[in-house]
């Protein structure tokens, strides 16, 4: 294994991981906020992948396809959460579950109806192709996808930490009662961080979508997603970004080094070991029960 | 006497994060005695009524209940063992009737082999016929009678706190704690209340353990007073005497 | 238990056409009833552990696949008698259940959810990684064998073990919803802080639920190899599991009734869609989620809305 390759598969990782890491953090913002797994973030990140598809079709350029990938992802999202999940917030926490996945369910399989099960793909958007930099063959766009995601976490850190509805958002997912009090409009800051997850997803399949192609069946990375989050810790932002980096390079590196069946044993593996050993993730706290 | 202590605490200690709930608490309360357990917000009585039932785990110090170690039993064990508790925040079973709460009450009682249960063997269907009839004795004394088929969700809050009492004491415990029995309740309700509870207690020789705010009560009915203050027992004594001991009622004055 | 004379007599018109069903019904719709049958089984276990244990498990088509998998393998490559074989592979669920229970009694909600969903991707792997044993992704066809005399091809037999397994687990089910065990399923679901103060072992109570839970699991998961002939891994993932999980959340979580209706209904509407196959999916999951927005607590709330309007009726 020469340094090259080694320094090749590290941002591939980063880049596998970084589209995990979006996921696993469009899954925890809401987590946070409202204690609602959505089941149908995969089907978001499939949305932005085939609105791209949609937009580019168009003829549009790149720079106004990919904000408004982003735009659709929260506009959706926006409107799920007041027309469904608003109306069903008191119910029993696996109706919750169900609901979010019977949305999924119609996003996909709207998807599917229009579209059949065709792949499709879409260029590569930027204005480089694969080269060389001192014996490393670097793709490109896995460095936009890293760039990407780091700036949106950075964003999202400047977000929580310093505006307004960010701190709000925080204070939610301490104590909703709590926030209430303070006089934060709780369901709107529900709402908020439903549209920024759902957001997220779309960015995700957008910046996914040159790379694997687009297919009804993209949302089923909402599973290694999820493995992301329980490393990371479900009640973690940092965590989510963490173990999504983690998880992509796991996956990188062992598929290169011991083969692909490994390669797909590696979330299952994390999975148990996190659940056995650390449930509440590297950077998760366990709930508090007041008795 | 050494044999006659119903429960006995030894430097019992709990730290949460940075904080110290309790502080070398050194409790001993005879078998039979009805204790008052008093103290501003925040003192730690509901702590120390959670270590004592095994819902929390202590740092350190030793719970020896009825001559037994419990300081590391499991919650549901030492409650086999004779020891019941009321919940601040009433905990019942919203879903269930009140007549099921009773019964579920008495679950420790209630002796049926899971393969019985599962066939509905002859054998678990007499046991739960008996189990019936108990219940019917215990609604009755506790004034539930005619609303035994409510879902406890609709009942009114007093209501409530007689049905968590009348739960609480479904199984003949040795000792009972609880948490501010009367909060919510008139004046009236309440004196009923603890009065009745303490001929209960005396007729079954049963040791109580209470948290209460209502000062008048603790002076006309417990026989002693443990005074917590910021996780420490500042005072202890006959009701005269903790009213009378300048720490407990700066304690309390300071807090107004 | 005391039954009025209408349930002696509902009761009555129910084993009469059970009996009659298969010499009256085309082949066809023996087949359905035997599925809702089936899935009125796994529906009543999984109601057990989700809607009064409080427990969510996205492993149930796991149990069922160990089960069937199992009874296959069993009576395919060891020619064990049937009846020895179905035990067999029921014991087995029951034991992946207790495996899932084991660790799972420490946690709760989303946590519990993941650690069902190791235990169906390890048993996805263990399907995949030994195709000599089970077939792989091609699956298994069950041989025939003999039960009783008759041969397991036999529709009638067929129906008639479904019917009586799914009686027993009807009867299992009303037995533990009304003695202790039930009520402690349900008490460690609304409160397991008082339930712990009250006595009842919280973790061994949720062990046991998910133990019975997957028990039920095994015995649909045998039953359905035997009524289908054969295995098809496909039908033991997520997706299973999730659907499994829509029979008690429409029908109404906690509920028997519940689990009937929602057992029959989800499982007639996929076949009731075949004509329209693309927009069966979609179709499927508006009905879903129309049911969960306007019926959260699921069905049986609608009739328990509609009873007491009933009762009023009547005394005028």
């Amino acid at each position: 294994m020469t340094i090259a390759i080694a320094l090749q598969l590290l941002i591939s990782g980063l880049s596998v991981g970084s589209i995990y890491a979006l996921v696993a953090l469009a899954l925890v913002i809401p987590f946070k906020a409202s204690g609602i797994l959505n089941f149908a973030q995969g089907e978001f990140v499939t949305v932005g992948a085939y609105s791209a598809l949609v937009l580019t079709a168009f003829g549009l350029p790149y720079w106004i396809v990919l904000p408004s990938t982003i735009s659709i992802g929260l506009i959706i999202g926006l409107v799920i959460e007041r027309a469904i999940i608003r109306r069903i917030m008191s119910a029993p926490e696996f109706t919750l579950v169900i609901a979010t996945f019977a949305i999924g369910l119609i996003i996909k399989s709207a998807i599917r109806l229009y579209w059949q099960d065709n792949l499709f793909a879409i260029e590569n958007p930027l204005p480089f192709k694969t080269f060389k930099f001192s014996g490393i063959v670097i793709n490109p766009q896995y460095l936009w996808v890293i760039g990407c995601t780091t700036t949106l976490v950075c964003c999202l850190a400047w977000f929580f930490k310093c505006s307004p509805m960010g701190k709000a958002m925080r204070a939610v997912s301490q104590s909703q009662d709590g926030a209430r009090l303070m006089g934060i409009h709780v369901e709107r800051v529900l709402m908020t961080s439903w549209g920024i997850s759902t957001a997220i997803g779309a960015l995700g399949g957008i910046l996914l979508a040159p790379i694997i192609g687009i297919n009804p069946e993209i949302g089923g990375l909402i599973l290694k997603a999820l493995v992301a989050a329980v490393i990371g810790g479900f009640t973690s932002l940092p965590g989510a970004f963490v173990g999504g980096l983690l998880l992509g390079l796991l996956e990188t590196y062992s598929g290169a080094f011991f083969g692909s069946t490994l390669k797909n044993l590696i979330p299952f593996v994390m999975l148990v070991v996190f659940l056995l050993v650390k449930p509440y993730g590297l950077f998760g706290k366990a709930p508090l029960v007041r008795i | 006497m050494q044999n006659n202590l119903m429960i006995k605490t030894h430097d019992l200690s709990l730290q949460f994060g940075g904080l110290q709930a309790l502080q070398q608490i050194s409790l001993e309360v005879p078998a039979g005695e009805f204790r008052g357990l008093i103290g501003p917000n925040g003192a730690g009585k509901t702590t120390l009524i959670n270590c004592l039932s095994g819902a929390i785990q202590s740092s350190s110090g030793s719970i020896v209940f009825d001559n037994i170690e419990v300081t590391t039993m499991p919650p549901h064990l030492i409650s086999h063992l004779g020891m019941s508790r009321s919940f601040q925040h009433v905990q019942l079973f919203g879903d269930r009737n009140v007549r099921d709460n009773i019964l579920i009450g008495m679950h420790r009682q209630i002796k049926q082999s899971i393969a019985g249960q599962l066939l509905g063997l002859a054998s678990s269907r007499r046991a739960e016929r008996e189990a019936g009839l108990l219940a019917d004795e215990l609604l009755t004394r506790f004034d539930l009678k005619g609303i035994e088929h409510l879902s406890a969700r609709q009942l009114p809050y007093g209501v409530l706190k007689r049905l968590d009492l009348a739960r609480a004491l479904s199984a003949r415990p040795k000792l009972l704690l609880l948490d501010e029995p009367t909060s919510g309740m008139s004046e009236e309700e309440a004196t009923d209340s603890i009065s009745l509870l303490k001929e209960l207690a005396r007729q079954d020789g049963m040791t109580l353990i209470v948290i209460e705010h209502n000062m008048r009560i603790m002076m006309n009915l417990a026989d002693r007073i443990t005074v917590l203050h910021l996780g420490r027992i500042i005072a202890e004594g006959s009701p005269q005497e903790v009213t009378h001991d300048p720490a407990a009622i700066e304690a309390y004055l300071g807090e107004e | 238990m005391q039954l009025t004379r209408l349930q002696v007599l509902m009761v009555s018109t129910v084993v009469v056409c059970s009996i009659a069903a298969p010499w009256v019904l085309p082949t066809y719709y023996l087949y359905l009833l035997n599925l809702v049958l089936i899935n009125i089984i796994l529906a009543l276990g999984l109601n057990i552990l989700t809607g009064n244990s409080g427990q969510i498990s996205l492993c149930h088509s796991s149990f069922m696949a160990i089960a069937a998998y199992a009874y296959t393998i069993l009576n395919n490559d060891l020619h064990w008698p049937i009846l020895l074989c179905a035990i067999t592979a029921v014991g087995l669920a029951s034991l992946g259940g207790a495996l899932v229970g084991y660790p799972a009694r420490r946690l709760g909600g989303i946590y519990l959810a993941l650690a069902t969903l190791a235990f169906l991707s390890l048993t996805q792997i263990l399907i995949e990684e030994f195709p000599d044993i089970t077939g792989g992704i091609r699956g298994l066809k069950i041989e025939k064998a003999t039960f009783l005399g008759i041969s397991t091809s036999s529709e009638s037999l067929r129906f008639y073990v479904v019917a009586v397994a799914c009686a027993f687990s009807l009867y299992v089910t009303i037995n533990i919803l009304r003695f202790p065990l039930g009520r402690a399923f349900d008490a460690i679901r609304t409160s397991p802080q008082a339930a712990q103060s009250l006595g009842i072992p919280v973790a061994r109570i949720k062990l046991l639920a998910f133990t019975i839970s997957a028990a039920y699991a095994g015995l649909a998961g045998v039953l359905f190899a035997m009524v289908v002939g054969f295995i098809d891994p496909v039908e033991f993932g997520v997706g299973a599991s999730l659907r499994y999980i829509t029979f008690i959340v429409v029908g109404g979580l906690g509920s028997i009734a519940g689990s009937i209706i929602g057992s029959i209904i989800f499982t007639l509407l996929p076949e009731g869609l075949r004509g329209v196959k693309e927009y069966s999916d979609l179709v499927y999951a508006v009905i879903l989620l129309l049911s969960l927005v306007f019926l959260p607590n699921g069905l049986i709330s609608l009739y328990q809305k509609l009873v007491p309007n009933k009762k009023i009726a009547k005394s005028n």
